[in-house]
């Protein structure tokens, strides 16, 4: 019997989604909390909108992933959350 | 151009997917791969591997001795030096070389030694400053806001640009890229972590008994052994090999990686990102002076200090010529790795002729996808054992 390949590609969608709007909620807290400071409340309100292009674009990317092997979706999860990170890194 | 061009670099990010598609056995180590039946490249891994715990950045022999799993296209392939020549004399020669390209050249300084002497050598040698920009962020000045603070006021029409915000995602930068690599892999790309876990006097040991320690491979250091001879000059010590190893496998990797920095632009090719100290006679004059790597083991602050005396000469500060000591610099790297995120410029491989190898819907890979699109067309990149 098959996998049913669309199952996971939900779950994947739900995990991806639970783990933006959790990153989205800390950036708008530290945003509140920074709010006297205009450097810090500029660069927190660029990654909120860096955070939704690339929200958008991942969301775009899942729907067309064409694939018949689970462990690809295994994979691209890690990559995507690796994402995640890197737009919200401070580094630069 | 080669009709079947090789690769320049590999993101193993998603490379990994083609060797197993490929029906490639290897074993990860770090981000690079061993594979059975190329016992040569696996000893090079190992030797990555003592010398870094996590040995990342492709592996590329420029001795041309080595098969690889993989077909890399040196770029520069390994030569034996020319003559002994003053520093002052290479970087002018290197400076010469970009300004006669007649296009404008962005210099990438991040405030470390590396990008800070290729500076000073274009204020001292290019005949026209109108072809220079200063790349910059807050975070080389804050690795050296005086050196920006001297630099701008003895030359108040050198044009600057800080690509922090989001310049760095839109700007264009339409000539060369100059960059300091190089800087670390031609002085045996010693980081402090190397010496904090081994030790200062590691590094004037005889490596055979360094590696053996590390290895119990006796293989290995008869490898090593024959693979090192092809340096003209002894390699003794942990030191020496490292210089040696880095030098002639490590110093192709990151310009054609970070060069993915610009594929938002049109018309980019190889020599449009360019790394300052990987040349011949850069290449020549460490190879005549390795002493001045490090010139006592003990302090790691005299690290690289031939290139601080240079900027010194210039700067005349003294508290950056004795004070100040290497850290690594990843600046660029978030830059970078931002950028191919939030521009979707994800890539898998890029081959010499500047094609890079990509699916439209990275940073998700199936072979199905892959296949799609490229079918067996780079079969010709993988070698059998």
């Amino acid at each position: 019997m098959s996998l049913n390949l669309k199952y996971y590609k939900i779950k994947f969608v739900k995990t991806f989604l639970i783990k933006t709007n959790q990153t989205r909620l800390n950036l708008l807290n530290d945003l509140a909390v920074n709010a006297t400071d205009p450097i810090l409340y500029k660069r927190r309100l660029r990654m909120l909108e860096h955070l939704s292009s690339y929200e958008s674009q991942i969301l775009e990317k899942i729907r067309s992933f064409d694939t018949d092997d689970l462990k690809d979706i295994a994979i691209a999860q890690k990559n995507v959350f690796e994402g995640i990170e890197l737009i919200l890194n401070r580094g630069a | 151009m080669n009709s079947s061009p090789l690769l320049v670099s590999v993101n193993y990010q998603y490379f990994f997917n083609l060797l197993t598609w490929q029906g490639v056995p290897f074993e990860q180590v770090g981000s690079l791969f061993k594979s059975p039946g190329f016992q040569q490249h696996n000893h090079l891994i190992d030797v990555n591997k003592i010398f870094s715990n996590h040995p990342r950045g492709d592996l590329v022999d420029r001795l041309g001795r080595v098969k690889s799993p993989v077909n890399f296209k040196v770029l520069r392939p390994w030569q034996l030096p020319g003559q002994d020549l003053d520093l002052d004399v290479v970087f002018e020669t290197r400076v010469k070389y970009y300004v006669n390209q007649n296009t404008s050249l962005d210099l990438f300084w991040s405030g470390g030694a590396d990008s800070t002497a290729l500076v000073v050598a274009f204020l001292q040698h290019a005949p026209c400053l109108d072809q220079i920009r200063l790349i910059y962020s807050p975070f080389s000045l804050y690795e050296n806001q005086e050196f920006f603070n001297f630099v701008t006021k003895r030359f108040p029409k050198l044009s600057t640009l800080d690509i922090s915000g989001d310049v760095y995602l839109h700007d264009n930068f339409n000539g060369i890229v100059v960059t300091g690599h190089g800087g670390d892999e031609f002085t045996a790309s010693l980081d402090e972590s190397f010496v904090e876990e081994y030790g200062s006097d590691v590094l004037l040991k005889p490596w055979q008994d360094f590696f053996y320690q590390q290895t119990r491979d006796q293989d290995l250091i008869d490898f090593c052994t024959q693979y090192f001879l092809a340096a003209g000059r002894p390699i003794d010590t942990v030191l020496d090999a490292r210089w040696w190893f880095y030098a002639t496998n490590k110093s192709q990797v990151f310009t054609p990686r970070d060069m993915s920095f610009l594929f938002n632009q049109s018309n980019v090719c190889l020599n449009r990102f360019s790394a300052f100290f990987d040349c011949q006679e850069f290449e020549d004059y460490m190879w005549h002076h390795s002493d001045q790597i490090i010139t006592d083991v003990n302090d790691y602050r005299s690290y690289k200090k031939f290139l601080r005396q240079y900027i010194y000469k210039f700067y005349h500060n003294e508290n950056y010529l004795h004070n100040s000591a290497k850290i690594n610099s990843l600046q660029f790297q978030f830059y970078r790795l931002k950028k191919t995120e939030l521009l979707d410029l994800r890539w898998i491989g890029i081959l010499e002729d500047a094609t890079v190898i990509r699916t439209k819907n990275l940073p998700f890979l199936s072979e199905k996808e892959f296949r799609a699109q490229y079918g067996h067309s780079l079969d010709y990149l993988f070698n059998s054992p």
